[in-house]
């Protein structure tokens, strides 16, 4: 979906003096490129620079990669906030070797440390509009996809699958019955992430679940499956042991179809 | 025995040198964990993880709660074309294994 122009989107980013002088890349992410967008949605923008973008009145976001933030810049345009994300082309080396097979394999590679920032700058390259700098941007989405970073995802919702599993068995056996419906939906959403960061889709923000489940379409676990246990269209409020152990069971056949 | 009891039931444990009764259902415990990494599958239950063979992986994934003994040994049949006896023993083994892991209960 093209959200606006490569010509317009330099026109803004130039008119609100936010556009680096020679920059690595420029491009359009989030819901709006990936088609999911409604009236109030954001435009996200990425921009890589080969040196800090200090320009000190922005905000930050968080990341594990030095020196720790990434400067971001908003403005209303063409009746949407538009969020502009700086990163540098060194902090994008550096969160590559963060989750390399080698640091996956040494243990070194945890999805924990990773930022929401992170994560979302990571799928997004797949999924992204080029303004300028398509070379780089295909570059850099092709190494992060032979990387360890949907693994890393996936084995950190597997691990979340298996304590709130561990949870929802022990609070039915204690009779603790609300507690394990509750334990059990979210361990059914931490299976369902874990499925879908196997297959590369790995933005975790619960609101686009539906909307991932739909883009990925995975053999596993059928959309009508997925949205009967999501809508708890099967519960019955008299025997809530019931449906803990079917979603148990369906969480239980997803880990052992996800492939790390 | 209910779904949500976890420890191994000694008493409907296999006997190691018996034939399992082939129409009862092994059914995994609910929180018996999996994981498949690099073509190896990997389960446990509340102790040390172990590793499946390709075999056991094949009759793993076919235990669904559903399938009696006789099922997931007719199907290995088929899969591995190996006899009716042979099947059954691997059966049998994998799920006197697993019960003892406290993965299964049988």
């Amino acid at each position: 979906m093209t959200v606006v122009t490569p010509h317009r989107c330099l026109e803004l980013l130039a008119e609100h003096e936010l556009l680096p002088a020679a920059p690595e890349a420029i491009y359009l992410a989030g819901s709006l490129v990936r088609g999911w967008g409604n009236p109030s949605s954001d435009v996200d923008v990425y921009v890589i620079v080969p040196e800090p973008w200090n320009r000190g009145d922005g905000e930050t976001g968080p990341v594990s990669v030095a020196p720790g933030t990434v400067p971001i810049h908003a403005f209303i345009a063409e009746g949407r906030r538009w969020d502009v994300e700086y990163w540098t082309d060194s902090q994008v080396d550096e969160l590559l070797g963060l989750v390399s097979w080698a640091s996956f394999e040494a243990g070194r590679a945890r999805a924990e440390s990773l930022t929401t920032h992170e994560t979302a700058f990571m799928q997004r390259l797949a999924f992204a509009d080029v303004v300028t700098g398509a070379e780089w941007l295909s570059r850099r989405a092709r190494q992060f996809d032979d990387a360890a970073v949907k693994t890393m995802i996936a084995s950190r919702a597997l691990y979340e699958l298996d304590l709130l599993t561990e949870d929802a068995v022990g609070m039915v056996q204690a009779g603790d019955l609300h507690s394990a419906v509750l334990a059990a939906r979210y361990a059914f959403g931490a299976a369902v992430e874990a499925l879908l960061a196997s297959h590369a889709e790995f933005n975790e923000q619960a609101k686009w679940r539906a909307r991932r489940m739909e883009d990925v379409a995975p053999a596993e676990l059928t959309f009508e499956d997925y949205w009967a246990i999501e809508t708890m269209r099967d519960f019955d409020p008299t025997a809530p042991e019931k449906w803990v152990e079917d979603v148990l069971r369906v969480c239980q056949h997803i880990a052992g179809e996800v492939q790390l | 025995m209910t779904t949500f009891d976890n420890m191994p039931d000694q008493d409907s444990m296999p006997d190691q040198d018996s034939m399992p009764d082939q129409d009862r259902i092994p059914r995994k415990h609910l929180d018996s964990r999996v994981r498949n990494y690099r073509s190896k599958t990997l389960v446990a239950g509340p102790s040390e993880p172990r590793e499946l063979s390709e075999s056991a992986t094949f009759i793993w994934k076919l235990m669904d709660g559903k399938r009696s003994v006789a099922e997931l040994a007719g199907a290995l049949c088929v899969e591995y074309d190996i006899d009716r006896a042979s099947a059954l023993d691997d059966v049998a083994d994998l799920i006197l294994t697993l019960t003892r892991a406290g993965i299964l209960t049988y």
